[in-house]
């Protein structure tokens, strides 16, 4: 399937508003009904205050933002499939590093990517790869000290 | 005088090795990734953010600092040399820049004309921050929970209304920054809030990997929309540094532009939502009265010099808000503010005089900053072809590592990326839907400040609205423009709809 041209379109500026109204309906029946809004003990407000009062306002400006995506002419956003691939891959990233490791998982992931999905050189892959290694191992690991989760592999191999 | 000897005070907290070393670090990367195509100065201050975690706190706002300073001068870069402004401020500098570059076969001077000018508008725009900005903070100072909560509302919705095509999106928008930020504690009684029974969302959403998806995975996603575009530059000569030196004929003409505008610009720094881009529109626009050699748009160094300079004294003026009343201008500030509130400086009116070493170090690292920038800058004029030459096909994948590391970084679990990953999504969705995240960031930076005004200024009312809007003569003046600011898009809508405006129609 040829993803660089496949579009689709969706009424995401009708989507958006009903979402945000639906978020604000939420956190002001949490809000108000669980928290609670005001302490007329205490004379102060109670930690339900603020939300209910920013959902109130949310729900009143989707409402208004919804009104103005039914008229505007251009509401079917186009969305290219192809960009979908980033956050699919980020999944698919999360997924092997649990199994063979974050470094070995975007040091694989920057040859897939560069040599088979863009079909660029390999001294082009390689100086990528070479960046990379340097920011996840170099910057992260050793130099911040930010220890990688090595792949349940890895772990068993270690023990 | 005092200002300056606080100042001096700052200098020493700044001027040592490690110091100097991390202003130099924030400047080298805040600069190449603000030269590099299709990044920009937000996406790139927050994918850089997690570096500073290897630092102390005064190390880590002086890193800070000089990276958000420092992506101010990359954004010509790609202008003059390929007619592709890095970011929304260098759109002007292309007009005269690229022309300079091309037409006028003087890309090395177009370039250090840009830098002379930066540098002379940022150091114009720091030296009034260093006046403006204890003063402001003086005001701030007469200011309590009432009228700093209101002043928090002013920020958002203007900023709200400000960014973007669509003033009610930006507010939605803002709106839900701030719901998202309740999530977690409860700061006043310590108990859980909006957690949804899940263990992780304790802690509350965490900034960094928020940020990271919104700006910079988000802009990745959009970023495959332009891999196929080739940036190939139309300069065929070679870039040296020598080539490149101005003569002084060149710095008669770019003077004058840049002293203006970066007088004007740091004014327009000061202002929320304006920042940057406004400045150098205004510059530009303001050059147009006076007298220029070369007609402005054939090449001219005093347009290239008019903009830059007011860009960059914005970017240095935007501090006066941000430090004395905790108020960014601009996305970027947010990310910013963000990042130094994670470092436990609390930005507002106590700030000169309960954390001087922070607030002090902060102002002249900006200065060591310029310097430092433009030397670099000047020092990497040979080889910014190549730089600006990157494939963004190449970019993609790099910065997507950057984005899933920087995410686990800050929460040493998979829990920061699915955040990173979530956020991005919807920031890339938002964007192409024409709501504007800009707004959203800044509101998710501010809410916690906001309620905790907010809940102080009723409980000294007693739960009287009146009491909390109309205390005090600041706060109705505040809270005028508020209500003027938050109505706008409703009265707009109703004006169309009895048809006293016209909708603009789309191009």
């Amino acid at each position: 399937m040829d993803l660089k041209n496949k579009v689709i379109k969706v009424p995401t500026k009708i989507i958006i508003p009903v979402i945000t109204f639906i978020i604000g309906a939420i956190f002001f029946s949490i809000g108000a009904f669980e928290y609670g809004f005001w302490d007329s003990v205490g004379q102060k407000p109670t930690k339900g205050f603020f939300p209910v009062i920013i959902a109130v306002g949310l729900m009143a400006l989707s409402v208004l933002a919804f009104v103005n995506g039914l008229r505007d002419k251009n509401k079917m956003v186009e969305f290219r499939l192809e960009n979908w691939l980033v956050p699919i891959a980020l999944i698919l990233m999360i997924l092997s590093s649990m199994v063979f490791g974050l470094v070995l998982t975007v040091a694989a992931f920057i040859v897939i990517w560069l040599k088979v999905y863009e079909k660029q050189s390999w001294k082009i892959v390689l100086i990528a790869l070479a960046i990379v290694l340097f920011i996840v191992v170099g910057c992260f690991n050793i130099w911040l000290g930010i220890d990688f989760p090595m792949g349940f592999i890895l772990d068993m191999i270690i023990g | 005088m005092e200002n300056f000897q606080m100042l001096f005070h700052g200098f020493t907290v700044v001027l040592s090795l490690q110091n100097i070393g991390a202003c130099l670090l924030g400047a080298v990367l805040g600069l190449v990734v603000g030269a590099m195509p299709g990044i920009g100065s937000l996406a790139g201050v927050a994918l850089l953010l997690p570096l500073t975690y290897k630092f102390n706190p005064t190390t880590a706002i002086i890193m800070l600092g000089a990276l958000y300073y420092s992506n101010m001068y990359g954004g010509s870069f790609s202008a003059i040399l390929l007619n592709i402004p890095g970011d929304s401020p260098a759109v002007m500098t292309a007009l005269d820049g690229y022309p300079m570059a091309t037409k006028r076969k003087r890309p090395g001077q177009a370039l250090f004309t840009a830098n002379m000018a930066s540098f002379v508008g940022g150091t114009i725009g720091m030296i009034i921050l260093t006046f403006m900005g204890p003063a402001l903070a003086d005001v701030g100072l007469h200011f309590g929970p009432a009228e700093m909560a209101v002043l928090l509302l002013v920020a958002m919705t203007s900023i709200g209304w400000l960014v973007g095509s669509n003033p009610t999106n930006g507010v939605v928008l803002s709106l839900v920054g701030i719901l998202i930020a309740s999530i977690g504690m409860d700061l006043q009684t310590g108990s859980p809030r909006f957690n949804f029974g899940n263990i992780y969302l304790l802690g509350g959403v965490k900034f960094i990997p928020f940020v990271i998806g919104t700006v910079g995975f988000a802009q990745v996603m959009r970023l495959m929309d332009e891999k196929e575009d080739t940036t190939k530059s139309e300069i065929t000569e070679k870039l040296t540094i020598r080539g490149s030196l101005l003569t002084p004929h060149d710095f008669k003409r770019l003077l004058p532009p840049a002293i203006r505008s970066g007088i004007m610009g740091t004014f327009v720094g000061v202002l929320p939502g304006a920042g940057a881009t406004t400045g150098a529109f205004l510059g530009y626009a303001m050059q147009r009265a006076f007298k220029n050699e070369d007609p402005l748009g054939s090449g001219a160094v005093e347009g290239i010099a008019a903009c830059e300079a007011a860009n960059n004294a914005a970017a240095a003026g935007s501090f006066a808000p941000l430090l004395a009343l905790g108020i960014p201008g601009s996305g970027t500030g947010a990310v910013l503010l963000g990042g130094l509130m994670m470092w436990g400086l609390n930005p507002g009116p106590l700030l000169f005089t309960n954390e001087p070493e922070f607030a002090w170090g902060l102002i002249a690292s900006l200065f060591l900053a310029n310097l430092l920038t433009l030397i670099i800058a000047l020092g990497i004029i040979p080889v910014l072809i190549k730089i600006l030459s990157v494939p963004v096909k190449v970019i993609i994948p790099i910065i997507m590592v950057v984005c899933l590391v920087g995410g686990y970084s800050d929460t040493y679990s998979m829990y920061g990326v699915i955040i990173m990953l979530i956020s991005g999504i919807c920031g890339y969705v938002l964007e192409k839907s024409g709501f504007s995240t800009a707004p959203m960031l800044l509101a998710f930076v501010l809410a916690p400040l906001l309620e905790d005004n907010m809940r102080k200024a009723f409980v000294i009312s007693g739960g009287s609205v009146s009491g909390v809007f109309f205390n005090s003569a600041i706060s109705i003046v505040l809270t005028v423009v508020f209500i003027a600011i938050a109505a706008t898009p409703i009265v707009r809508a109703i004006l169309t709809k009895c048809g006293v405006l016209k909708v603009k129609k789309a191009k």
